[in-house]
């Protein structure tokens, strides 16, 4: 990306070129603060740049959209250089950071940049729900609430996978990795009643005749005037208070799950054409070759970072430090911003 | 002078906001409807630049005039009227916490408290302080009729720890969906468990609750077991709705800031985050735009801190091509002061704009009845010059498509779309506005004018407009041009409304490429009846 | 409420089996153990509800209840618990707390025959051994198992295998399938004509001093015969 970038005073290296990576170059670069965002894969806005729009009559405010105006904004300002295909090879400290950057794996091109400030936003790595057993990889018409969104983004539709039919029973079957400390998950994501309940409903709205089943433990409150979403949401969907155990593959590709009705006390079966897995948020699988190239532990918090041991000039937002939300990571990464700003007054200039 | 921050609120994101806007030396003035500020203020008042500190207790707004950079705050305190200049309005309440004891059929007394009381270890209502050495059985009440949030959780697990292992009280939560969305809440929960709290949880059946003299007793069917249960509790907790603070109805009309549906000062559009309000320079922080947890409050102060830093940057940006009144045309309806979202409409002796304050979003220009508003570059005549830039015509048959696109929702989708290599019709003309608020009837009779086969107007969705309320008027526009398109006898299906978001490339070049096909058959149909 | 079967939770001890190392208490309520299990919902059993009579103390109602003892111990259930509960050992200790002589007759007696005789039938070993045989006779009456023998007792085989009870009284017929997978194979095994018995009715009914002995005794056998190999069908 050829640009005219400024020169500023100060600089910070942003690692991670998602919604909180990119929320912080911007409120830094409105801070007179110059930045290079060093971003692993080839474009940026990290996850949620692959979320769906969940509208249905109107904007349910997921916030995925934003993403292409931060994109916009950070690509179009002079104050924030952008490197794409690029992973951190080595940092050093000499008063301030000098860092090895190493760019696109064929070029094995690198380049040093130097920064007064490091901002960890390395964000996530969704679950692979392989771990767990619900078929996935095994039967095609099990897929993972991203997958969902993917297709919901580039079609406006659910559809099976088996036979592009649009399903006319799908299930959602929520906390796929996460609240289970048996494989060392003991956190609620989050994030995944809201997107899954908002996927739900913008089927219903765009295939109002398909019977959509919410396998959950307990419903987690998101967005505004939950209540009142909430109660929307009972009358169009049906919520079954348990987590599926077995999961079979039936005529047609269908699926037959196997779960226990509290009401009937009885043991119960469904068949689905269409089971989406919400997957959680697990700490991201880059951290432990970036601690190494950085020589500091990134794993500090069962997995997520802990903003009290890293060292000074190393800033944290976003889900490297927790599960959040799009919103939440925003307001994570203004945070961050304000801590670095703070700490480069008390600093002096390259 | 540097700028100046009027901070109203008397909690605690309020008092470290003004904390942190001091140690950087910047004057703040605190004003609070209350009799004293709280606590929380101790090391606001006593900071080394409290100098730069004026506070004001007991004192209301009654309007605020101006602009960011440069507000006037109208203040009253008794029978003083105070006028106050600043840069910049911070609106940080604290959320009013409204105890849920009718949705219990519960009244409050000595033995049924709010999670507050038990927090604050006091018990309002009796003379003397509770004694917790006679309870031997609590029962927390939370999220059974209303759904709760994950702060209340929190606090319900906290205290209830403190009952059950320090006090060895033994203590139940009641309650419906557990909410643990919160950093650690899970991990909070497996040690309440492992200190004995023990959990009842309900999906559609809720527990019956008797209130007696000394105790309540609770009955319900425990769902895992199918059993009958009774719990006769010496101490009740219940929970407590979030609310925005009411004192945030008189602010949101004085200041004229749009609610959302709860009555919080910031509506519910993402573009208003992460603490902005419809009105550019106040903010709302806290408890004033939403339901907050404490956990999110140290990121709440900062990045409200980031955002008036970066407002403080760029304060004096170019107030070049804002909506302009021409004195002469003007019939002062006042249509534009009733219908800007920005509060960019000043009334003097008669309606002038704010140049500062305009978003440049074109609802003033589009609705004035007097045509007396203009906005240079949203000019019709500028906004049509677009239309003749066209790529080269190949194929003679491609109709020739104009769609206004918001730069916020289609702009973004269509370049995403081009970026991402989806096919778009040859002969589409897109332009870009600042907000869909500005395509008015002119814009789509100038795009048939130059002859146009089809005309779309993608908006943003309800509820996503930067101006709130710019894409309803646009789309109302467009279908008051459809019934005069049908009365000339034009096929209204050639203007296509449409609302989309910036993530969606595949549905704006779906929508474009099949409304191309349309207009196609169209066209065909036309020449086929034209022949015979 | 004066429902006389309502329970008063004032009056139980919810810590009364805190001290048992199952993790109970971190049960999220999923449902997914009761979704697993494949007796859910006969007479009202439930995985979930058991742990969740145990995390609440219902040391009677479990006791007494027929509930703990329709469980197969298949294990299924703590198999997808998220939070890894010991659902078998849980339920297995409840059996624990019966007294010997209320445990399900053929469970109690069947135990105290096996701990006297080596069998859950009380089965003689030359009865044993002579309806093992007799099997075996069958067999090599089949086209193409003419050469096929039989094995008890042989020292140094590659497989021991023990037997459940019931292919020696009801369902001899079964051991023919596996038997003749033997003989196709060419394997070396053999079948100790004592201590035989597979089915471990110490651990079905959480007498974990009767499932030493039985077990004990397999081990005694595999050493006594040198077998380099187990196989323990159940």
């Amino acid at each position: 990306m050829v640009k005219n970038v400024k020169k500023s005073a100060k600089q910070v290296l942003v690692i991670g070129g998602g919604i909180t990576g990119l929320s912080a170059a911007i409120d830094l670069a409105r801070l007179g603060i110059g930045v290079v965002i060093a971003e692993k894969s080839n474009s940026l806005g990290g996850h949620a740049a692959k979320l769906s729009c969940k509208a249905t009559d109107r904007c349910v405010s997921c916030g995925a959209c934003i993403v292409e105006q931060k994109i916009e904004t950070v690509t179009s300002s002079s104050a924030i250089q952008i490197h794409l295909n690029t992973t951190v090879e080595k940092v050093s400290r000499n008063g301030h950071f000098e860092i090895k950057l190493k760019k696109d794996l064929e070029l094995q091109d690198s380049c040093d940049v130097k920064a007064d400030a490091i901002l960890l936003a390395y964000g996530f790595t969704p679950f692979k729900p392989v771990k767990k057993p619900y078929g996935y990889d095994i039967f095609k018409n099990v897929i993972t609430s991203l997958e969902l969104d993917l297709q919901l983004r580039n079609t406006g539709r659910a559809v099976r996978p088996s036979d592009e039919a649009f399903p006319k029973k799908p299930a959602f079957i929520q906390c796929v990795g996460s609240r289970d400390s048996g494989i060392g998950n003991l956190w609620c994501s989050k994030i995944c009643c809201g997107a899954s309940l908002r996927a739900a409903r913008l089927i219903l709205h765009r295939q109002p005749e398909t019977e959509i089943s919410f396998y959950y433990i307990d419903v987690q409150t998101f967005g505004k005037n939950f209540q009142k979403y909430y109660s929307d949401t009972k009358k169009q969907i049906r919520l079954i208070r348990a987590i599926p155990a077995d999961i079979v593959k039936t005529e047609q590709e269908c699926l037959k799950l196997s779960y226990f009705d509290t009401d009937s006390q009885a043991y119960n079966e469904n068949i689905h054409d269409l089971v989406i897995l919400s997957i959680g948020i697990e700490p991201s699988d880059e951290k432990a070759v970036l601690g190494a190239a950085m020589e500091i532990n990134l794993e500090n918090k069962g997995g997520f970072l802990g903003r009290d041991f890293l060292p000074g000039g190393i800033f944290a937002a976003g889900t490297a430090l927790e599960p959040m939300s799009i919103a939440e990571s925003v307001a994570s990464a203004g945070r961050s911003a304000c801590e670095i700003l703070a700490y480069l007054e008390n600093k002096p200039a390259l | 002078m540097k700028e100046r921050i009027l901070l109203a609120g008397n909690g605690q994101i309020a008092a470290r906001i003004a904390e942190a806007l001091l140690l950087k030396e910047l004057p703040v003035v605190l004003v609070t409807p209350d009799p004293s500020f709280s606590a929380f203020f101790k090391p606001v008042m006593d900071n080394k630049n409290a100098h730069l500190l004026k506070a004001f207790t007991e004192t209301f707004f009654i309007h605020c005039g101006g602009y960011a950079g440069n507000f006037e705050a109208i203040l009253k305190r008794h029978d003083e009227t105070i006028s106050l200049d600043c840069s910049f309005i911070v609106i940080a309440e604290e959320n009013h916490l409204r105890p849920n004891f009718p949705l219990y059929g519960l009244t409050q007394a000595p033995h049924v408290i709010s999670i507050s009381d038990l927090k604050k270890g006091i018990n309002p209502t009796a003379s003397s302080v509770t004694s917790y050495s006679s309870v031997k059985t609590a029962v927390f009440l939370t999220g059974l009729v209303e759904e709760s949030y994950p702060e209340t959780t929190e606090a319900v697990m906290k205290e209830s720890l403190k009952l059950q292992s320090e006090m060895g009280i033994k203590s139940y939560i009641l309650t419906r969906n557990l909410k643990v969305g919160s950093d650690n809440l899970e991990a909070l929960y497996r040690k309440t468990r492992d200190a004995g709290v023990v959990y009842v949880k309900f999906t559609d059946m809720l527990p019956d609750c008797k209130q007696e003299d000394k105790r309540v007793v609770i009955s319900f069917i425990d769902e895992i077991t199918r059993k009958p249960f009774s719990i006769t509790a010496d101490l009740t907790i219940v929970d407590e709705a979030i609310q925005p603070s009411a004192y945030l109805k008189d602010l949101s009309r004085i200041l004229k800031l749009n609610t959302d549906e709860e009555g919080f000062i910031q509506s519910d559009n993402v573009h208003r985050l992460s603490v902005f309000t419809n009105r550019k320079g106040i903010l709302a922080s806290g408890g004033s735009r939403a339901v907050l947890l404490p956990s999110a409050w140290t990121d709440e102060v900062n990045e409200t801190l980031v955002t008036i830093f970066s407002l403080m940057n760029n304060a004096f940006t170019t107030n070049e091509n804002k909506a302009m009144i021409n004195k002469g045309d003007c019939v002062k309806c006042l249509t534009c002061l009733r219908l800007c979202p920005y509060n960019a409409v000043m009334l003097n002796t008669r309606p002038e704009v704010v140049p500062e304050s305009c978003e440049r979003c074109g609802i003033c220009s589009a609705e004035c009845p007097g045509k007396a508003i203009v906005i240079e570059d949203l000019e019709v005549s500028a906004v049509s010059k677009s239309f003749d830039v066209l790529p080269e015509i190949s194929g003679e048959s491609s109709p020739f498509l104009i769609a206004f696109c918001c730069s916020r929702s289609a702009g973004r989708a269509k370049e995403l779309a081009r970026l991402s290599g989806f096919k778009l019709p040859e002969r589409l003309s897109v332009v870009e506005v600042p907000c869909s608020g500005s395509i008015s009837q002119e814009y789509i009779l100038s795009a048939f004018q130059k002859k146009a086969d089809g005309v779309l107007i993608f908006t943003c969705h309800k509820g996503n407009c930067h101006s709130e309320r710019g894409n309803i008027l646009a789309l109302q526009r467009a279908v008051q041009f459809k019934v005069i398109l049908k009365r000339v006898g034009i096929d209204p299906a050639r203007l296509l409304l449409k609302t989309i978001a910036a993530n969606m490339a595949s549905e704006f070049a779906d929508t474009v490429s099949s409304f191309e096909k349309q207009i196609h058959a169209e066209i065909d149909k036309a020449k086929v009846v034209k022949t015979s | 409420m004066t429902n006389p079967e309502c329970v008063n939770m004032n009056s139980l001890n919810h810590d009364l089996f805190k001290s048992w190392p199952f993790d109970h208490d971190h049960c999220l309520t999923c449902a997914i153990c009761s979704g697993s299990c494949p007796v859910s919902g006969v007479d009202g059993f439930d995985p979930r509800k058991i742990v969740r009579m145990v995390s609440l103390g219902l040391r009677d109602e479990l006791v007494e209840s027929r509930w703990p003892w329709i469980c197969t111990m298949c294990g299924k259930c703590e198999h997808v618990c998220p939070v890894s509960i010991h659902i078998t050992d849980l339920i297995r200790r409840i059996r624990s707390l019966r007294d010997t002589d209320k445990v399900p007759g053929i469970l109690f007696k069947g135990l105290d025959a096996a701990l006297k005789t080596g069998n859950n039938l009380g089965l003689p070993k030359e009865d044993f051994v002579f309806i093992l045989e007799d099997v075996a006779e069958e067999i090599a009456q089949e086209p193409g198992f003419e050469d096929f023998k039989l094995c008890v007792d042989k020292e140094g085989a590659n497989i021991l295998t023990t037997i459940h009870n019931k292919l020696v009284n009801t369902h001899s017929e079964d051991l023919k399938h596996w038997w003749k997978i033997f003989h196709a194979a060419g394997e070396d095994w053999t079948i100790p004509s004592e201590n035989w018995e597979g089915t471990n009715w110490g651990m079905f009914t959480g007498d974990d001093e009767a499932l030493k002995i039985m077990a004990g005794r397999v081990a005694e056998n595999m050493k006594r015969l040198q077998a380099k190999n187990l196989l323990w069908p159940e």
